[in-house]
Order: structure tokens, then sequence, then C-alpha cells
């Protein structure tokens, strides 16, 4: 009994442990990844840059804060918004396979984009009607989704997801109509949106998505403990407690600004939102209050990375990130998944 | 404490789907301080029973009261408070510990301090004290009952108020042994107050553990009362379709079923 009590909070402690480790590494992930790029700023740089401005280039200053800093905190929230949302809807669909996608926001939001590339419309309003017209194409299906499922004479879960299905092949289809009648140029813009970028990164959309990303955790955040009782089923939480429909509208939400706004600045990333929260799972263990924190973490991480293979990899070119995701999250969640790295033992 | 509290009480509840009748003018009442146990032959209607009871499934006529509320005007969490459910479908979450498993019971009550020493105290009393760490997705059937069933203690226990269990088939998974283990517990509840609402299958177990009984057959309740009145070797033969003997030994009577015709 008491060697139960102590695998117990030992267990707990490494939980909490590798979850500081990750918020420690974060840090540094986002350091490193400012100092590289087609410009290297040095590390003694790095730390003028705060200290000791004026001992800095002004070339370096303007690359630092101008350039590197907004692109690489942008690859660090739409990674974040992504994971965090993934974590949600895993858990909502007690699902480990489910992914954001899955809720039609990334096709909705991809068919607002390539409407916006088809008409030539992307430069509107200071470029900012290309990420409004996606994140409200993300909505709309969202939107359409939920009406649908309103409709359903037993709106479980299971068929929120079928709808899900059929919704995301409707808006295939619609996506390949307009990539088939666009022009070549239009073609490659849009090939390269539905790729995923971080290059359009500026401090508006930095402070934009962080506003979204904060609305995401606090709605998750407070039905963390609803989505630990959905994995009992959802007839068997709604006898803990757990106001079922409103738990899943809530997520839903939550993911749809997430994914929306992510998707709306960096077009679609595949694999973070599938791949985070699993980690988060096999480090952390499965009670939300864990996952979400890890998957977030872990999100935030794996894109800025990926974005930083992305911009120097074949420098001066820039290669799309989404090609990186899966290249780099890809063998690391393999690796996971053969140590012996599980949170349970 | 309220001397009337807990109660639960169904009132005529009908309900059909897809044009079949499902349940049919059942009244039933759970009383603080008994278990009742209802019995009946598979597709009689107790676990649709149970969902209606419980406030999940709509009654498309009568009516379910709890502590002398309409069912339906509870929010969920504070239905949790007053009823505990065990249901028979429950899934068993991978990535959850035993423990955390436990520790979700107390959903309903928000931030708590002695959440996890009132987990550890029913881990305890189900002697699974030595399987806290284990993730759930790698217990046996028969150790993932145990675990829900301490969970549905844990929702129940430690308030000031007692309440009101419901229990789908809670030792269908269980060997003898742990069979009569759990049904102690449950009838331990019942001395602490509590009102347990239980199905069972197993004739012996009921006899033993009940001190009501509600037959249930083709959703009407056939019968109902005490289970001296009601666990009769002829009625139950006719109801289950097979032969139902009687067995004493000491001051102790077992009812036992053999298959319906000898062979012979």
């Amino acid at each position: 009994m008491n060697a139960a009590r102590e695998d117990d909070s030992l267990r707990r402690g490494r939980a909490h442990r590798r979850l500081c480790f990750l918020a420690a590494l974060l840090p540094l992930v986002l350091l490193i990844a400012s100092a590289l790029g087609a410009v290297n700023i040095g590390f003694a740089d790095l730390r003028n840059l705060v200290a000791a401005p004026a001992q800095v280039p002004e070339i370096i200053r303007a690359v630092f804060w101008e350039i590197r800093l907004p692109r690489v905190l942008l690859a660090a929230l739409v990674g974040a918004a992504l994971a965090l949302a993934g974590a949600g809807v895993q858990g909502l669909f007690r699902n480990p396979l489910a992914d954001p996608a899955l809720i039609g926001v990334s096709a909705g939001a991809a068919v607002g984009a390539v409407v916006c590339f088809f008409f030539g419309w992307e430069g509107l309003l200071g470029g900012w009607l290309l990420p409004l017209a996606a994140f409200l194409g993300g909505w709309l299906a969202v939107l359409v989704l939920g009406i649908f499922h309103a409709g359903f004479a037993a709106g479980g879960t299971a068929k929120l997801i079928l709808a899900g299905v059929a919704l995301n092949a409707m808006l295939g289809s619609v996506l390949g109509f307009f990539l088939f009648s666009a022009s070549d140029d239009a073609l490659r813009s849009m090939t390269f949106w539905t790729l995923g970028s971080c290059a359009s990164a500026q401090w508006p959309q930095v402070v934009v998505l962080l506003v979204f990303l904060a609305a995401g955790i606090i709605l998750l955040w407070r039905n963390a403990r609803s989505l630990d009782a959905l994995q009992f089923g959802e007839e068997q939480a709604a006898h803990l407690g757990v106001s079922v429909p409103r738990v899943r509208r809530e997520v839903i939400v939550a993911a749809a600004l997430l994914v929306g706004a992510a998707t709306a600045f960096a077009g679609t990333i595949g694999f973070i939102g599938l791949v985070a929260p699993h980690m988060a799972r096999l480090l952390l263990g499965g009670l939300h209050r864990l996952v979400l924190p890890g998957a977030l973490l872990l999100g935030a991480m794996l894109l800025v990375l990926a974005d930083l293979g992305a911009r120097t990899l074949v420098a001066p070119a820039e290669l799309a990130v989404g090609i990186l995701t899966a290249v780099i999250g890809g063998p690391f969640f393999l690796a996971l998944l053969c140590r012996p790295f599980s949170a349970s033992t | 404490m309220n001397q009337h509290l807990p109660s639960l009480v169904a009132e005529k509840v009908t309900l059909s789907r897809e044009k079949r009748q499902i349940l049919d003018g059942v009244s039933l009442r759970v009383r603080p301080g008994k278990l009742l146990a209802v019995i009946g032959p598979n597709g009689a209607g107790k676990s649709t029973l149970l969902s209606v009871m419980s406030g999940l499934s709509k009654a498309g006529s009568g009516q379910v009261m709890l502590n002398g509320r309409a069912i339906s005007d509870f929010r969920p969490s504070d239905r949790a408070r007053h009823c505990a459910v065990m249901r028979q479908d429950n899934a068993r979450p991978s990535g959850l510990t035993v423990l955390e498993a436990v520790e979700l019971g107390r959903l309903a009550y928000g931030a708590e301090d002695d959440v996890r020493s009132l987990a550890w105290e029913m881990l305890q009393q189900m002697d699974l004290a030595d399987l806290a760490g284990r993730d759930c997705s790698r217990l046996s059937g028969g150790e993932w009952q145990r675990v829900a069933f301490a969970r549905t203690m844990a929702q129940i226990s430690g308030g000031e108020t007692a309440g009101v269990l419901l229990l789908d088939e809670p030792v269908s998974s269980l060997d003898p042994a742990h069979q009569h283990q759990l049904l102690g517990e449950a009838r331990r509840l019942t001395r602490a107050g509590h009102g347990v609402l239980a199905i069972l299958h197993d004739l012996n177990l009921t006899a033993h553990y009940a001190d009501e009984v509600a037959l249930l057959a083709a959703g009407r309740i056939h019968s109902s009362g005490p289970v001296a009145e009601i666990m009769r070797p002829a009625v139950l033969s006719e109801i289950y379709g097979c032969r139902v003997s009687e067995i004493r030994e000491g001051g102790e009577r077992a009812l036992v079923s053999f298959p319906a015709e000898k062979t012979r």
C-alpha cells in the first residue's frame, strides 16, 4: 500500500518534471531558431540585442526584430495552436487518430484561401483579405457541420466524425474545382499555400494569433477534467456530471478558433495536430491537464524546428514547411513509440 | 440528514423506440438504506430502465423523481452528486491510471483537497491499492469492473448526504469471491444510508444481497417486493424459461438453475 502510494507520487513527479523540462526547452529552441537563418546571428550579438543594442550592427538588428523574431514566434504560435486543437479533438472523439482537420476547418480555410488566389484578391486589404477569407472559410465549414449535427436525430460524437468526413470530401471537391480551373500562377500560389509557410510573419499576425491562442487555451483548459471523464464514454461521463453537449461545443469552437487562425496565417500544415498530442500522452500520461500544455509546447517546438529547416536547408530558396513537419516529427514520434518512454510504467 | 433522502422514484414510466414498447408503466422506488435488485430475462428492458432512472434517457410518459424533484430538472453535475451510475459499457481509458480513474468519480464536486485520499480509501476497500499505478487499458475485465465500482463509490461517498447508486450488472465479469466482495460493499453502502439499485442476473447473489427485488419481464414489472416473496422457484422458472430450484444449507437458502428440459 505504502509502496503503491510512493510509486504513484513518483509517477506524478516524473510527469511534472517532464512538463517543466519541455517548458524550459521551448525558450532554448526559440533562441537557437532566432539565431540561425540566411543571416546567422552570433550569440554575443543575440545577447547584445537586448543588453546593448548600440553595439549590434544595424542590419542585424533589423533582421532580428523585423524578420527573424516575428517569424520564429509565428511558427511557435501556429504549432502550439495546431497541437492544442489536436489534443482537444482527440480527447473529445476518444480517437487517437482524430485530427483537427476532421471537423472541416482546414478544408474550409483552404477553400477560402484558394478562392482568394483564384480571383487574384490575395493582396487586397493590405494582404489581410487572404487570412480573413481562410478564417471565414474554416468557420463556415464548422458552422455547416454544427447545423447538420444539430439536425441529426441522435447527435452523438460518432455521427459528428462521419459528418466531418463527408464535409471534408465535399470541400475537397470544391478545392479540386478551383485548382483545376486556376491559371498557372494562381495554381502555384495555391499549391504553396496548401503546403504551409510561416514566411508572411509580421508582428500584427503574431499578436492576432496570440489572442486566438489565449482564447483556445481558456476554452480547452476549463474542459480538461471533462475530457478526462469522456474517456469512459459519453454516457458514463454524463453520469459523472459532465455536460457532454456543452463540452463538445466548446472543444469544437476552440479547435475551430485555433486551427482557423493558424491556417489563416500559415496555410494548411498537417501532422502537428495529430502527432504532438500523441507525444505529450506518451511522455506525460493521459490527464488533459498535462496533455494540453505538453502538446502546446511540443507543437510549438516542432513547428519552429520545421520552419528553421524550411528557411535554411535550401537557402537562399525556401522549402514549404508542411513538407518538413512530417520529416522532423515522424522519426521523433517513431522513436517515442519504440523506446520505453511511457509515462505509466 | 433528511430521513426521506435519498430517494429515486420511477412513476409509470413508459418508453417505446421505433414502435417497439420497451418499458410499459414501470413504477419503482429506490429507498434509502435498501438494496433493490432488478432481475429479469435478457431484453426485458432492465438497462433501458436504468438509463431512464439515471436521467440520461427521457421517458415517453411517466416521470422519474430524484429526491422529490424531476430528474430532468437537475444539471448534470448536480445530478451526479446525488446519483452515481455504473454502466455496463464503461470504456477503459488508455493513458489513465487506476487511481486517476477513481479520482474522476469526484468530477462533479469541483476542486477538493482530499480527492486523492478518498480515492485511495476506495481502492483499499476493493483490494485494488496494488493496481493504483496501472494503466486502465492493461486491466483484466474483472479488475476494470472493480475499478469502475470504486469510482462509483468515490462519487457518492464522503458527502454529507446519502445518495443513490445505480449499478448495471456490476458483477458480470467477476469471480465468485469478488462478486461477494463487490455486493458486500454495495450492502455496506446501504447501511450508511445510501439507496442502491442493481441489475443482476445471478439469482443466488440476488437472494443473498438484495433487500427488495423487482422482476422485470417484457418491459413490465411482473412483481416486486421483499426477496422471500418474489424469489420463488416456481415464478422464476416461469419467467426465465428454465428450471430454478431452492437449496437449503444450514440457515441459508440458495437458488440454482437447471436447463429447461431434461435431455434424457
